[in-house]
């Protein structure tokens, strides 16, 4: 029962977007010898999800979404030390990046936030990234998708070029390829040999959580 | 009228057949390979199939799984492995030391980037250091550079680099494909030249073989492809030979049956090979081959190939469960049939206490040449204890000092085709049941009796498990294959209730409430020595009609015989700094910038033609065909059109250069 | 009745009356001169020049700029120094940058920011100190000197910035990585105390516009509904129009509010706005809201159409296309004038394509008189 009280200090912390709480509520939810994973699994996740269907509603708009995710970022802060080393490597990792020489970052954070709603660990590069940067992020954390955005016609290509360089660095066959951002087709995506475009961030992100689930296209 | 002589070697038997281009069939043999040496095999065949008179024979293809089975055995010369511009990772990342020994895996600094632009300079003086180093100790050189395919002038520097200092053979990667992918690009080249002194070995036993016979046509090879290449430039490209038997089986048992749609299942004694077939031709597998774990990069037939055959080992696994293959083995029939000698050797064992080491024998498969083979001490040991005839794993594993590395020793003399096991096979068993008989039926009978003692079983009901399991695993691989054909289908994601009612559907789970009953739409074409005794059966099982054409036996070879001279290049075009830049054309040598794309495509067009008219003239096709396409992928994007880039490809096809025909009297 | 000029047109459509053609024009920054563009003007095409009616002083803030490396790049660091503390913004800019026409590259790209005025808590006590100390003083020449050479060749707008909230999310704090929401769920008090401050600084500014020979205000809002959430546009938009409108009315000027992104999530709350002229809206699929939708949602608002760049780009046959298809979804063209692009330089050939069905669009619309411009350009 004391559990369910600091479980859910930490999800009404979240969904109430609430700086001054989350702190607190981490503490004390490690104070009282909760489990971090499980401070994380059924505090801090749970919270986002709830913070993700209010987006889905309209109930939310994007500033609650990008607000969230900082507040879950403090809560994080505190409970991550405290996790076993196993326990790291539970969350389904994404990498996502903004192209090389595109500065566009809103319709990427949107799905960095709902990516974190669904429970995925999402390594954010930012924006403007080179090919070999992001080459050098998949390689280096493994994930399991990799999320590419691009606003300008003209950068587009900047998503080609990066899957011919995993290709070439025998990484492509190791993570699954989503590409969004207005001028992008499923045309483009098909031809640049991605796996999917992405119509819009929720969207996207279904996509990403059917790719992990197993017997629905998940390994 | 021409005469063609198609050869197979490398299974079981080595086959001939001669062809008449009008007539058919003139004659077919067939004669035991001989893996110690090739070419007694062949020429037992070759002797055998020749009428008296001899006809003028016009042309002599010859299709083989050495490359296969060299690569699914693990065997291969020592080669030395030059990489250029890769990181230390993808070595591993493309287990690329097994095939070549660490110390033999140079990475040096160079290669490109994506666009075909140096990324570093080549360091030229480490390479010659490391060929003048390596040049005595290896029998071929591979090279493969990050982005040699946009660029190959790295590959190129060092292939003159080597050729002058060591006259050794050179693979570079941009010649055996042009697709991305440098970890599996550096395997593709060290398989390649790994295989060289094996393919040489055995092109010149052929050669030989057809002098003696007074055989002057000239002699092609069959690729994975199931088209033909110049024995010169298979000695090249060996790699590219893989698949080459199962293609040329396919090729031929269409050549001998109306059917156009269906399953072509080839049993052999070392594996299953199934392939579907569409309005008649071969379905090629864009992502490359797999061979024995290996996904190369070599465009071949789509086929899934199984270690289950006639000579696959049978094991027993601590519950009892009887598996089959993926090794080959000898059978026990067959070793006795070769060494009579080793009939006693199986006696002895029916005296002991039954393992998993009783009717398991050794021997050795080639001479040890000690400045090319590395071996352990235990391996030593091992060595010394093997005589000139086989020798029981039992006083082998008893032999040595180190008995924990036993195991792992013999592994590794397998792989670098030093020795050879013999085991009870399905070609045992089916001596035993009075179903075939090339061998010492005794020597089976033998054999049965002392592995169905472990299972507490008589001989008979033995043999019957291992036909009925071999029928399992190739049903297995058969439903996989018809799944496969209708979409993204595959067993492997099934859950455990699909799994077990295809079980049920090939009996071998038994039916409960639920009896499940297939049928395959499509009908099998089977060939190779085994199809009568395992895909009947099968067929029945999935209620589809069996052709097994006449000749089938030989399918290989007729197929070997059949075939066309095909050879396919392709040049990208990209523009790599984005709009209202210059085109670029990824040309094999070397990049060149075009201000406008009608330029470079037809710079791009005029080069991919010559390329594939001279590859295919090198390949030994005459009356050369071309065929030009041009896939240019521009996408609308909102507002844009977005040029993504042109891939020429140019297809030359032609029949096979003949001997010129005596003059007719 | 005599023909209107192109200045009387855009007005009488501006002020909801029915003018005889529908009107369209060129905004004067994105207006390539030479031939294709007096052809298109001698066939009706208007000018339109925004202009500002005030200049800025800064007192006791010193104004420094200097080129340095940051990051790697080169940018332009413009340094504000009071005498409570300092503040700094950098931009970065392409070649050519302010040689075509204000801050505008030969390319029509204005420099874009690297590292934003506002960073941190500290810096909004100096921030409010620069907007507390700027001071705004009336300066008509431009207008009238536009004016004077437009005659009624086409109209001049004044042009404001943006409100206050919109002056942080867009220029101060900035929105990469959500920041300016998450400065404004951190620090609600900084943010809403500095936005107090800058819409009282603003107030002379309004009563200088009410002032100016200007007939409309134009305030580069830059409306987007993804980012401007109705929330925030109800809380921070809504009062400062209505305090605009209620300077300006008196004056008998309209308020227009340039509004360039996707707005349909806003449609009820703008009809409740006193703005006059919803300016630059795109269509779909640029914008989300048709425009014959958006007319109908706001019966007392006119609409500037933005006709879109993406159109453009798909060359003259799909701009003929597009420009048909506003046509037919606003009949009968009432309280509607179309510019021929509120973004992008427009190519010569597209423009005579626009101009060739806008011609002779007269008022008003009826399904058969499209059809019948659709013919005479085929």
């Amino acid at each position: 029962m004391a559990e369910d009280k600091y479980l859910a200090a930490l999800r009404e912390s979240i969904v109430h977007l609430d700086f001054a709480t989350i702190e607190t509520a981490a503490r004390q939810a490690i104070e009282a010898g909760i489990d971090p994973g499980t401070a994380i699994t059924q505090g801090i996740v749970p919270g986002m999800t709830i913070v993700g269907e209010k987006f889905e509603s309209g109930e939310y708009f994007l500033s609650e979404l990008v607000v969230a995710a900082e507040v879950m970022k403090m809560g994080m802060k505190v409970i991550n030390p405290h996790l076993k080393q196993a326990d790291r490597h539970i969350a389904r990792k994404v990498v996502i990046a903004t192209v090389e020489g595109d500065h566009h970052d809103l319709g990427k954070n949107i799905v960095t936030t709902l990516l974190i709603t669904q429970g995925f660990e999402v390594i954010d590069l930012g924006v403007d990234i080179t090919p070999g940067r992001i080459t050098d992020a998949v390689k280096e954390h493994q994930p399991d998708i990799l999320g590419m955005s691009a606003l300008l016609s003209l950068t587009m290509t900047k998503m080609g070029e990066t899957i011919e360089n995993l290709k070439e660095a025998g990484l492509r066959d190791r993570v699954r390829v989503i590409v969004g951002g207005t001028p992008v087709t499923p045309e483009f995506a098909d031809i640049i040999g991605a796996d999917y475009k992405a119509l819009n961030a929720l969207e996207g992100v279904k996509k990403c959580v059917e790719w992990v689930t197993p017997g629905k296209g998940g390994q | 009228m021409s005469v063609f002589l198609g050869i197979d070697t490398g299974g079981t038997y080595t086959d001939a057949v001669l062809l008449n281009s009008k007539r058919g069939i003139i004659a077919t043999a067939k004669a035991l390979t001989t893996r110690y040496d090739l070419a007694v095999g062949i020429r037992n065949a070759v002797q055998a199939v020749l009428p008296d008179p001899m006809p003028d024979i016009q042309l002599v293809s010859l299709s083989s799984t050495l490359a296969t089975n060299a690569i699914v055995e693990g065997r291969g010369s020592q080669i030395c492995l030059i990489l250029v511009g890769y990181e230390p990772h993808m070595v591993a990342d493309a287990r690329l030391e097994r095939l070549a020994a660490k110390k033999n895996i140079i990475l040096v600094r160079g290669g490109h980037g994506v666009d075909g632009k140096e990324q570093q300079p080549l360091d030229i003086k480490m390479v010659r250091e490391a060929v003048r180093k390596r040049a005595s100790k290896v029998a071929a050189f591979a090279v493969s550079g990050f982005f040699g395919v946009r660029n190959p002038t790295h590959e190129l520097r060092i292939r003159r680099m080597i050729h002058r200092m060591t006259g050794l053979p050179v693979t570079c990667g941009h010649e055996l494909t042009s697709q991305l992918d440098a970890p599996r690009r550096a395997m593709t080249v060290a398989l390649n030249a790994r295989l060289i002194p094996l393919l040489q070995e055995l092109i010149t036993s052929v050669s030989r073989i057809l002098d003696e016979q007074g055989i002057n046509a000239p002699l092609m090879v069959v690729k994975g492809d199931g088209s033909l290449m110049d024995a010169q430039l298979a000695l090249e490209r060996p790699v590219e030979t893989i698949m080459s038997g199962p293609a040329a089986s396919v090729i031929g048992a269409l050549h001998l049956c109306d059917e156009k749609d269906g399953f072509v299942i080839d049993m052999g004694g070392t594996t299953t090979d199934i392939a579907a077939v569409h309005g008649g031709r071969l379905i090629l597998n864009h992502e490359g081959a797999e061979v024995g774990g290996w996904r190369t990069m070599v465009e071949a037939i789509d086929m899934r190939t199984t270690g289950l055959g006639g000579d696959s080992e049978i094991h027993i696994d601590d519950g009892g469960r009887l598996g089959v293959g993926p090794r080959r083995v000898v059978p026990l029939s067959l070793l006795v049939a070769e060494y009579p000698a080793a009939l006693e050797l199986i006696q002895s064992q029916m005296r002991e206490t039954p393992g998993d080491d009783t009717g398991r024998f050794i021997t050795r498969e080639r001479p040890l040449k000690p400045d090319q083979d590395n071996i352990s001490p235990t391996q030593q040991e091992i060595w010394e204890l093997l005589g000139n005839g086989p020798v029981p794993m039992t006083s082998l594993s008893d032999g040595v000092k180190t008995t924990s590395y036993f195991g792992y020793a013999l592994d590794g003399l397998r792989e670098h085709g030093l020795v050879v096991s013999s085991a009870f096979t399905p070609t045992d068993a089916v001596h035993v049941l009075g179903k075939y008989r090339s061998g010492s039926t005794e020597a089976a009978e033998l054999g049965a009796e002392l592995w169905g003692r472990r299972l507490g079983i008589s001989k008979e009901s033995f043999c019957e498990r291992v036909v009925r399991e071999v029928i399992i695993q190739a049903g297995y691989i058969l439903i996989e294959s018809v799944l496969a054909e209708d979409g993204d289908f595959s067993l492997k994601n099934g859950d455990k209730v699909v799994n077990r009612l295809v079980n049920r559907a090939l009996g071998a789970e038994d039916g409960g409430n639920l009896s499940v009953t297939f049928s395959v739409k499509r009908p099998i074409i089977g060939i190779g020595a085994p199809a009568v005794t395992y895909l009947k059966p099968l067929a029945a099982k999935l209620n589809t009609p069996i052709f097994i054409p006449e000749h089938a036996e030989v399918a290989n070879a007729i197929g070997a015989a059949a075939g066309a001279v095909v050879q396919k290049v392709r040049i990208l075009i990209q523009q790599p700094e984005g709009k209202e830049t210059p085109y670029r054309v990824y040309a094999p040598s070397g990049v060149r910038d075009y201000e406008a794309l009608d330029d470079a495509r037809s710079y791009a067009r005029r080069t991919v033609v010559r390329l594939a008219r001279k590859h295919a003239h090198e390949a030994g096709a005459n009356r050369i065909k071309l065929q030009v396409s041009e896939d240019e992928r521009i996408v609308r994007v909102g507002a844009d059109l977005l040029y993504l880039g042109t891939e020429i490809i140019a297809t030359a096809a032609g029949r096979p250069k003949l001997k010129e025909r005596r003059k007719q009297k | 009745m005599p023909e209107m000029t192109r200045r009387e047109r855009i007005l009488t459509a501006s002020r909801g009356k029915r003018a005889d053609r529908l009107p369209f024009f060129h905004w004067w920054r994105h207006c390539q001169l030479g031939w294709a563009e007096r052809e298109c003007r001698n066939r009706g095409m208007g000018m339109a020049w925004a202009r500002p009616s005030y200049t800025t002083r800064l007192h006791d803030v010193s104004v420094t700029e200097q080129e340095v490396v940051s990051g790697g790049v080169t940018v332009f660091r413009k340094t504000y120094t009071t005498p409570v503390g300092s503040v700094s913004y950098d931009e970065q800019r392409e070649p050519g940058t302010g040689q075509w026409h204000g801050d505008r590259s030969w390319l029509d790209v204005t420099p874009w920011f690297t590292q934003r005025l506002i960073k941190e808590p500290a810096d909004y006590a100096v921030v409010k100190f620069i907007v507390e100390h700027t001071e705004y003083r009336a300066d008509y020449f431009p207008i009238e000197q536009a004016r004077d050479w437009l005659g009624e060749d086409g109209i001049v707008t004044d042009i404001h910035p943006h409100t206050p909230l919109q002056t942080l999310m867009i220029d101060w704090v900035g929105s990469e990585g959500g920041r300016f929401f998450i400065h404004h769920a951190k620090y609600p008090d900084l943010v809403e105390d500095l936005c107090q401050a800058i819409a009282k600084s603003r107030l002379p500014m309004y009563e200088i516009a009410a002032k100016s020979p200007a007939d409309v205000i134009l305030c580069g809002d830059n409306i987007d509904g993804v980012l401007v959430n109705p929330r925030l546009f109800e809380k921070f938009f809504m009062p400062e129009y209505e305090t605009m409108a209620s300077i300006l009315r008196p004056f008998d000027k309209l308020l227009g509010v340039h509004m360039d992104g996707r707005v349909a999530v806003l449609k009820d709350l703008i009809a409740r706005t006193p703005i006059d002229i919803i300016e630059a809206l795109h269509p779909p699929t640029m914008g989300d809201l048709p425009i014959g939708e958006a007319l109908a949602a706001w019966p007392d608002k006119v609409v500037w159409v933005g006709f879109p760049g993406s159109v453009y780009a798909l060359g003259t046959e799909a701009t003929k296309k597009a420009a048909l298809e506003l046509l037919r979804d606003v009949v009968p063209g009432d309280r509607l004038a179309i510019a021929m692009s509120t973004e992008n330089i427009v190519s010569n050939d597209n423009l005579r394509m626009v101009t060739s069905v806008l011609e002779n669009a007269e008022l008003p619309l009826t399904p058969e008189s499209i059809d019948r411009i659709e013919k005479s350009i085929a």
